[in-house]
């Protein structure tokens, strides 16, 4: 749903007017002065109509975002999860899987169980943070959809670019959401790197796993391996 | 400032140095100013990527279409000369 504020009302506003300036000095005063501002009146008018005024994530949101997995660092804490997550790609879903006994993935996920025994490794499945958002982006590249998904819908970071070699590497240039729960941070990574390792399953259809995240400066790294 | 807001004053600050300057130079034709608005309007959407309401960018896409349009009839003016 659109929703349209006094800021886009503005915007129709001054196309209006840019409109109507346009015509009057077209059919009537023939003056090419005020024929070119009426169109520049309407161009910027339709930018500023079709331009949300406030960004969708804003700071309040984003906290809610990060409060509400902190339940979910109890529940790891209360696990003594200490290995990192498998995001694993499952039809157009994404399922986090914790191993807690052993640092190896499992052959063969069971996504309807939260709990599951392979041999004598046990492992847990969990939806990743902000899953919901991986049901959204159009994009069929893994640098574009992430653009989408962190900068252009949820700005959680400023810009991005993902390197592929030996391991995938993203780069986030000022990310934004800061979550201070240490465990979730360890086993699933920051709630920008859960969502990069989801998207990067996703469209690779293989399982991944983040090596590990580090912040430089204004730049967060994402190192993350692509199993199989 | 949001990027968002940033590129709609941008856009009006490009326009209004624009009209004056190209009036300046006694620039009569509508179209090089339309094309010149237009070709403002990327170089900031490129740089700036602003998010959009409609999920696409229609204006982008309006702007573009009468470019081409434009330059269209110009390349024909040329060849019938």
């Amino acid at each position: 749903m659109i929703e349209v504020t006094s800021y886009n009302l503005y915007g129709a506003a001054l196309s209006l007017i840019g409109a109507t300036l346009t015509s009057i000095s077209f059919y009537f005063l023939s003056n090419v002065a005020l024929l070119v501002l009426g169109i520049g009146l309407i161009v910027l008018g339709l930018s500023i109509l079709i331009t949300p005024s406030e960004p969708i994530a804003k700071k309040e949101i984003r906290l809610l975002l990060e409060d509400s997995v902190l339940n979910l660092e109890r529940v790891l804490e209360y696990l003594h999860a200490r290995y990192k997550a498998f995001y694993y790609p499952l039809n157009s879903d994404v399922l986090a899987v914790i191993p807690l006994t052993s640092d190896k993935p499992p052959k063969k996920v069971q996504r309807d169980k939260f709990a599951f025994m392979e041999g004598k490794d046990l492992f847990i499945t969990i939806k990743p943070p902000a899953s919901i958002l991986l049901r959204q982006f159009k994009a069929s590249d893994l640098e574009s959809a992430l653009y989408e998904i962190l900068v252009d819908r949820m700005e959680f970071c400023d810009s991005l670019k993902v390197i592929r070699g030996r391991n995938l590497v993203a780069e986030l240039k000022k990310p934004r959401a800061h979550v201070g729960a240490a465990r979730i941070r360890k086993v699933l990574g920051s709630i920008e790197g859960s969502i990069t390792a989801s998207v990067a399953a996703l469209i690779l259809g293989k399982p991944v796993r983040i090596l590990n995240e580090t912040e430089d400066g204004k730049t967060r790294r994402i190192v993350m391996e692509v199993i199989g | 400032m949001s990027k968002n807001h940033l590129f709609n004053i941008l856009l009006a600050l490009f326009i209004v140095i624009t009209i004056p300057s190209l009036l300046a130079l006694g620039e009569s034709r509508v179209d090089v100013y339309v094309s010149l608005f237009t070709l403002e309007y990327f170089i900031l959407v490129s740089v700036l990527r602003p998010r959009r309401i409609t999920g696409k960018d229609y204006l982008g896409i309006a702007l573009f279409m009468i470019f081409i349009v434009i330059v269209a009839y110009r390349v024909m003016q040329v060849l019938s000369s």
